[in-house]
């Protein structure tokens, strides 16, 4: 009976360890952003802000021709985008742009790595810049429904953690929404007119996190103090 | 007793990794495979790398600190602003003028004026280009750090060239000249250069 106590206080301890530990990692206060100064007003008005700690976000990238509003197949592959619910739901949640061949960004970015006979060019990639899906103009989805369960498929192939808090960061997994956040375009910006500012894209927040820790400890206490009363009990008893 | 060993298996590590099934049974191979512990191979190339296009040259005998945020401005996509901050000002100012412009354009922005080494750290992985105070009575454009450890400015003075300081020192200098940097929030900064995983060696 003692060593059946002794246990249960045991795993009573870990499991309220164990939860404390959970309880510190996903706090709710734990900022995700870095603290600095932005400055409201020009001279000593300094307010500490939050800076958006974006720089892992996705990228998608539609790379065509100069004259891409002409040609059918490329023109149509931009509509996907911008008219299938998961596509532009997608692209919302992502740094979504379409890229012509002779500006500047993709003769600097995109040039040396893709040929011309390619295009279009369909490019998903992470914050480093790595290609984690890419269909060109031979392999391109023949439909938006094909290319939004392709993509789709770029986020659902990724192994899904049974315990969130081993999950990798960032993790994004876009899901259709009715009316995703369009991405502001910067030259729709008025002149000398307030702006507002796109909202930084926050990564989801665990708020599960806490209570399954309160869980943790919580039944860690009841387990001990039934391992003691119940030990109590037995020596009463006996 | 079994829900707490269950606990503590949950706890201790039993981790399981489910891979969902995709639409189709047939591999998609417009995934690119998954490599991990690949590297970016642009070592040497800057987060925030500018094309020469929208590097704004310094302009009416000492406009560096202007030419250094509309360069920032090109960068984020915001080329109207650029444009029209370049037509409407222009002569010596400092990063609390380019602020205070910032404020009256509407534009959110950020900003350090006490040297904190952090803001451009944040600066450099975001993929945000700054206007800094460097070099004597002078300002330019941070372009970032590269994978090598070095920082990337471009001199409005000579817009076309690149400079490369080892990061230390950059530091230590950017300090030196009041540590004052600016950057923009918002806009849309352009993907990094695309790179695969490299092919298996099969010798």
């Amino acid at each position: 009976m003692n060593a059946r106590v002794t246990v249960m206080v045991g795993f009573g301890l870990l499991a309220i360890a164990a939860g404390a530990l959970l309880f510190t990692e996903y706090s709710p206060t734990q900022a995700n952003t870095l603290p600095t100064q932005v400055v409201s007003q020009p001279v000593f008005a300094i307010e500490s802000a939050e800076l958006p700690e974006d720089g892992q976000r996705y990228c998608v990238s539609i790379l065509v021709h100069d004259d891409w509003r002409q040609r059918r197949d490329e023109s149509r592959i931009v509509s996907w985008w911008e008219v299938h619910p998961y596509l532009r739901s997608v692209a919302g949640q992502t740094t979504y742009d379409v890229y012509p061949m002779s500006g500047p960004r993709y003769q600097r970015y995109f040039a040396a790595a893709i040929r011309e006979a390619d295009l279009p060019v369909v490019l998903v990639q992470d914050g480093s810049g790595k290609v984690h899906w890419k269909a060109n103009r031979t392999d391109m989805p023949e439909s938006a429904e094909d290319m939004a369960a392709s993509v789709g498929g770029l986020f659902k192939s990724r192994p899904i953690y049974l315990l969130p808090w081993r999950r990798p960061k960032p993790c994004p997994q876009p899901s259709p929404t009715p009316e995703p956040s369009p991405q502001p375009t910067p030259n729709d910006v008025p002149i000398f007119e307030p702006v507002a500012e796109p909202e930084p894209v926050e990564e989801p927040k665990d708020s599960t996190m806490p209570i399954i820790a309160g869980l943790l400890i919580l039944g860690g206490v009841i387990g001990m103090i039934g391992g003691i009363v119940g030990g109590v009990k037995s020596r009463i008893g006996n | 007793m079994r829900l707490f060993v269950l606990l503590l298996l949950v706890c201790c590590g039993c981790d399981v990794e489910v891979q969902m099934d995709m639409a189709s049974d047939k591999p998609d191979h417009r995934i690119q495979p998954d490599c991990s512990g690949a590297e970016c191979p642009y070592r040497d190339v800057p987060f925030a790398d500018v094309p020469v296009e929208y590097r704004q040259a310094n302009y009416s005998g000492g406009s560096c600190n202007h030419a250094s945020i509309q360069t920032v401005l090109r960068y984020l996509g915001y080329h109207d602003l650029a444009a029209d901050w370049r037509k409407r000002h222009g002569g010596g100012a400092s990063a609390l003028d380019l602020a205070a412009i910032c404020k009256r354009y509407g534009v959110e922005y950020a900003a350090t004026f006490n040297g904190d080494v952090e803001f451009l750290a944040w600066c450099s992985r975001t993929g945000r280009p700054a206007a800094i105070h460097y070099y004597s009575n002078h300002a330019v454009t941070f372009a970032g750090y590269t994978l090598n450890g070095h920082a990337v400015l471009i001199d409005n003075n000579r817009p076309e060239t690149r400079i490369e300081i080892p990061k230390a020192e950059f530091v230590s200098n950017w300090k030196g000249y009041g540590g004052m940097a600016i950057t923009i929030l918002g806009g849309k900064r352009p993907p990094q250069r695309p790179w695969c995983c490299p092919r298996p060696n099969t010798e």
